[in-house]
């Protein structure tokens, strides 16, 4: 038990004042609340004898308080509260107490904060207090702490170090508290390179893109000369080099516009095909990444969030490669070339060139961002406006049946009413602000026409020199404000590609062994050996699961809802992994078993079954696609299928929800028990699967589910406890504990908790009964 | 018939404890404790109904195990003392620090970062994206929930100074 907690250097300071042995400190929490509920620092520590407290002294120094200076401050630290490496005030023990006298200590997860709740012999208190940023480490430190005074000598799993909040490079808070990436220290140009590597086959055609619009950009250059420097001055004036040849000069410029025209189309071409690749390609890489995550994954976000990042994130990419790279390039080559021939041309007019520049820059820099931001509020109005949408005609039953049609038109109406203001203000705010920039170029023009002007009366210039100089005055202005919006480009760029890094990257699919156990034939054994489980820190779901079921056995799960059954369950068929203990089947840790083996030996028939777009038949075969017709019926024949499909008009190739043909719930549900039986599993698992049926179904259901467990390890969950009648054991759950075990007539005579449900149960439906 | 007049009514009746009868005080542990009559609950949790429209009414009184000993009609109505301890002990359960300034806020990477001073000192957090994260309760009135589940609120936003309004107003 060697272990050594990482206690920053203020802390190991004040362990030394209270004459405590740093070396004998088993584990260490942090605290981030003092008892008023403001943000002080404090510190749990164990060692093998008692638990201490130490708080901030009144003497430290707060760590921030001087406010002005926020920029620099700023730099380096966005830390939580109070930052450990920056804090300079001194911690003093305030209370301890001896491991002897301590029975428990545990967190209590309100909802706002967390707290440290201790039993001292026969006294109940709170040690400390923390926001829910330090659940996670205070969790692991009483699990540790209740080892220690159980003596169990074993630390279990619990030896982990403190999570770091902060990224310690930047200082920055990490985002996700679960994982330690700091976005603004992953290295960009990594990023960079890691999306030029997503599309190697690209590579020729965005060259070509590129060669191709740098000859276009060297080409458009030529224009301009050739109507001011060439026409004017050496075709139109008397003693030119070309004097007269209007007609030559005429199809010279043909010319070139021609070749302009065909570099374009062959531009435009490449192009379309490329960007349609590079979108199905990204795409399917974000989707297959996502269907490999683990069910974890998925219960923490928002499925809207998730069907985004598929679809936006992949096409801010794709701008990245058919538009932001060839405009970037191009944009600074023409930028260079045009200051560079105008400073040829004239340098001195050149200098009157920019004089709008910091104009132009101002508006971009000052007045733009306003009209970004109105634009993504009006890309959240919107949104809102179709969810409202959405949501009323979904529910257009209820809103019938309740009358409620003018309350959802009055909620349709202030949602479009928002809509239309942000709508008016960015109409208001860009019919200013481009008309005024066009203005601001036109001055840079006049500007150049008055300078140049009197330098050609001057005779200082030709007349031909300053026709070309306005016209590359264009050129010039608008590629410097395409550029200005490559900086929000790149940064929306790069911010997709970590999302979507993030995704592919992601660690939360259940780890499989390099070299998993093959299982060609499971025979049915499932063990359980001290399962703990949580969906969420602090709140566990199963605590000390143990059990031994023989292969072939029916085990029914029974209890009150949130008792924990559906969990354990999941975690039979490993959509889950368990926290600590094991599940083994036939011997084996179900961790090490092939993902393909397991999935093809666990049927689960769930109470809302999920089936998918598609023909009946697909849908029974889901699990099968290799299955037989005759495999098929005569699946469908043992799950009391078979008569209702032969009367829908096409049969087995019925399309479920096209033209009406609509399941009702049994049938639905006869469909996933048929989906099972063809899977074959040697363990099967029932979840409600009769549940919100009619008797007569009900009868049909349970007849074909008697046919399918034979012979097979079945674990079902019932709340009618009379559809478990078949049982050979029942697992009775209360508040994710296994309270009782047996057949139904022991359980009843033992009088316990099942015997309650099940008289209650009973009763209720004399009632129904009687009371019609 | 007795039967299911007696499972209706305790269906709809709603067990208010009485002001008089029932008294709470917070143990020297930090805990809540509850005296009705002669029962006495070392440890007793609370729960509001309608923690953003009525805080101080209808609060769900609740045993170790969960199971309801009674409600609070309005917390108002009890004494001093009692009134004190429930109070303590709401603002610990729904700890939501309020932001009086927004020193800074910036949306980068996809996340919002958060530098502010609340009625309990400063503070930085994370919160997703937009408008994950942010919202509106009531009028003016925002809650903002971060990254880990910690909570904060504005009781209006429209009375903050401009600078942190400059901030905050992208957002609402």
């Amino acid at each position: 038990m060697d272990h050594h907690p990482e206690i920053p250097g203020y802390v190991e300071q004040a362990l030394a004042q209270a004459g405590i042995d740093r070396k004998q400190v088993r584990a260490a929490a942090h605290t981030d609340l003092d008892r008023q509920g403001s943000f002080r620092a404090a510190w749990l520590c164990v060692d093998d004898h008692a638990l201490y407290i130490f708080a901030q002294t009144k003497r430290g120094k707060e760590p921030r308080r001087v406010v002005p200076f926020i920029k620099k401050r700023d730099k380096g630290q966005f830390f939580a509260g109070i930052d450990d490496r920056n804090f300079s005030g001194e911690m003093e023990l305030i209370e301890h107490y001896d491991l002897e006298m301590l029975k428990s200590l545990r967190c209590e997860y309100f909802v706002g904060s967390i707290a440290v709740i201790a039993t001292i012999g026969e006294d109940t208190r709170i040690l400390c207090r923390a926001s829910k940023a330090k659940g996670a480490d205070l969790n692991a430190f009483c699990r540790l702490v209740t080892n220690l005074i159980e003596k169990s000598g074993h630390q279990a799993e619990d030896g982990r170090q403190r999570r770091e909040e902060r990224c310690p490079k930047c200082g920055r808070l990490y985002p996700d508290p679960s994982r330690p990436i700091c976005p603004n220290c992953i290295d960009k140009r990594t990023l960079f390179k890691r999306v030029l590597a997503l599309t190697p086959k690209y590579k020729k055609p965005i060259a070509a893109m590129v060669t191709i619009m740098l000859i276009s950009a060297l080409m458009s250059l030529a224009p301009p000369f050739m109507s001011g420097r060439v026409f004017i001055d050496e075709v139109l004036t008397a003693g030119g080099r070309y004097e007269g040849k209007i007609g030559e000069a005429i199809l010279i410029t043909v010319g070139i516009s021609l070749v302009s025209l065909g570099l374009s189309i062959i531009y435009g071409r490449i192009n379309s095909a490329v960007t349609a690749e590079i979108i199905y390609d990204l795409k399917k890489m974000i989707f297959s990444a996502m269907q490999r995550l683990s069910l974890s994954f998925y219960n923490k976000r928002q499925t809207g969030s998730l069907m985004n990042r598929v679809n936006n994130d992949a096409l801010d990419l794709q701008y990245f490669f058919h538009d932001g790279v060839p405009y970037f390039i191009v944009n600074s080559v023409q930028i260079v070339g045009v200051t560079c021939l105008l400073l040829y041309m004239n340098w001195r007019l050149t200098l009157f060139v920019f004089v709008p520049i910091p104009l132009i820059l101002f508006i971009i820099y000052k007045v733009l961002p306003h009209l970004w931001k109105l634009h993504s509020r009006r890309w959240r109005t919107n949104a809102a406006l179709n969810s409202v949408v959405n949501d009323s005609l979904t529910g257009i039953r209820v809103v019938k049946a309740f009358g409620k049609e003018d309350r959802e038109v009055e909620r349709f109406s202030s949602h479009n009413q928002q809509v239309f203001n942000v709508q008016m203000s960015i109409g208001r705010l860009s019919s200013t602000v481009f008309p005024a920039m066009g203005f601001i170029m036109g001055l840079g023009q006049l500007i150049i026409w008055g300078v140049g002007g009197w330098d050609v009366i001057a005779g200082r210039m030709t007349l031909g020199t300053l026709v070309t100089f306005t016209g590359y005055l264009g050129m010039l202005y608008n590629p410097i404000q395409q550029m200005t919006n490559i900086v929000d480009w790149w940064s929306s760029c790069m911010n997709s590609a970590q999302r979507i890094f993030e995704i592919i990257d992601s660690s939360e699919h259940l780890p499989y062994p390099e070299k998993p156990v093959r299982m060609p034939r499971i025979k049915g054994e499932v063990i359980a050996r001290d399962v703990e489980f949580s969906y969420e820190e602090g709140r566990p779901v199963l605590q000390e699961i143990n059990f031994h079921v023989e292969p072939g056995e029916m085990i029914g799960l029974v209890g009150p809802s949130g008792a924990g059954k559906s969990t354990m369950i999941n975690l039979i068929a490993r959509l889950y992994d368990v926290d600590s203990g094991a599940i083994m089947i036939d011997g084996v840790n179900i961790k090490d078993i092939a993902k393909e083996d397991l999935n093809r030996q666990i049927g689960m028939v769930l109470q809302d079954t999920f089936l998918f777009r598609g023909s009946i038949l697909e849908n029974i075969a889901y699990a099968k696609p290799e299955a037989t017709m005759e495999e098929i019926i005569r699946a469908a024949k043992i799950a009391n299928a078979h008569d209702f499909i032969m009367k829908l008009p096409d049969g087995y190739e019925t399309v479920i929800g096209r033209k009406g043909h609509d399941l009702s719930g049994g049938e639905r549900q006869r469909l996933a028990i048929a989906r099972a039986v063809l899977l074959d599993p040697r363990i099967l698992i029932l979840d409600e699967a009769t549940a919100n049926i009619d008797t007569e179904t009900e009868q049909l259901i349970q007849e074909a589910l008697e046919q399918l467990v034979q012979g097979r390890t079945t674990f079902a969950i019932a709340h009618r406890l009379s559809t478990l009648r078949r049982a050979n054991r029942l697992f009775v759950f209360e508040n994710g504990r296994i309270v009782e075990v047996g057949t139904h007539d022991e359980l009843m005579e033992r009088k316990g908790v099942y015997e309650k449900l099940f008289t209650t149960q009973r009763k209720a439906f004399e009632h129904v009964a009687v009371g019609g | 018939m007795d039967m299911e007049a007696e499972g209706v009514s305790a269906f709809t009746n709603i067990n208010y404890l009485d002001p008089k009868e029932a008294i709470f005080a917070t143990t020297d542990g930090g805990l809540l404790s509850l005296q009705v009559g002669d029962r006495y609950y070392s440890k007793v949790d609370l729960y509001q109904a309608f923690p953003f429209s009525l805080e101080h009414q209808y609060l769900s009184v609740r045993d170790e195990n969960g199971e309801e000993i009674g409600m609070i009609k309005d917390l108002r109505e009890f004494p001093p003392q009692s009134q004190k301890a429930i109070r303590t002990e709401l603002n610990w359960r729904y700890y939501a620090p309020k932001i009086i300034r927004v020193l800074t806020l910036k949306d980068e990477f996809g996340h919002l970062y958060w530098d502010v001073e609340t009625n309990y000192g400063f503070r930085k957090f994370v919160t997703r994206a937009r408008d994950e994260g942010i919202y509106p309760i009531a009028d003016g009135r925002l809650l903002i929930v971060d990254m880990t589940g910690n909570r904060y609120e504005i009781e209006d936003y429209r009375r903050l100074d401009a600078k942190s309004l400059r901030f905050l107003e992208p957002y609402i």
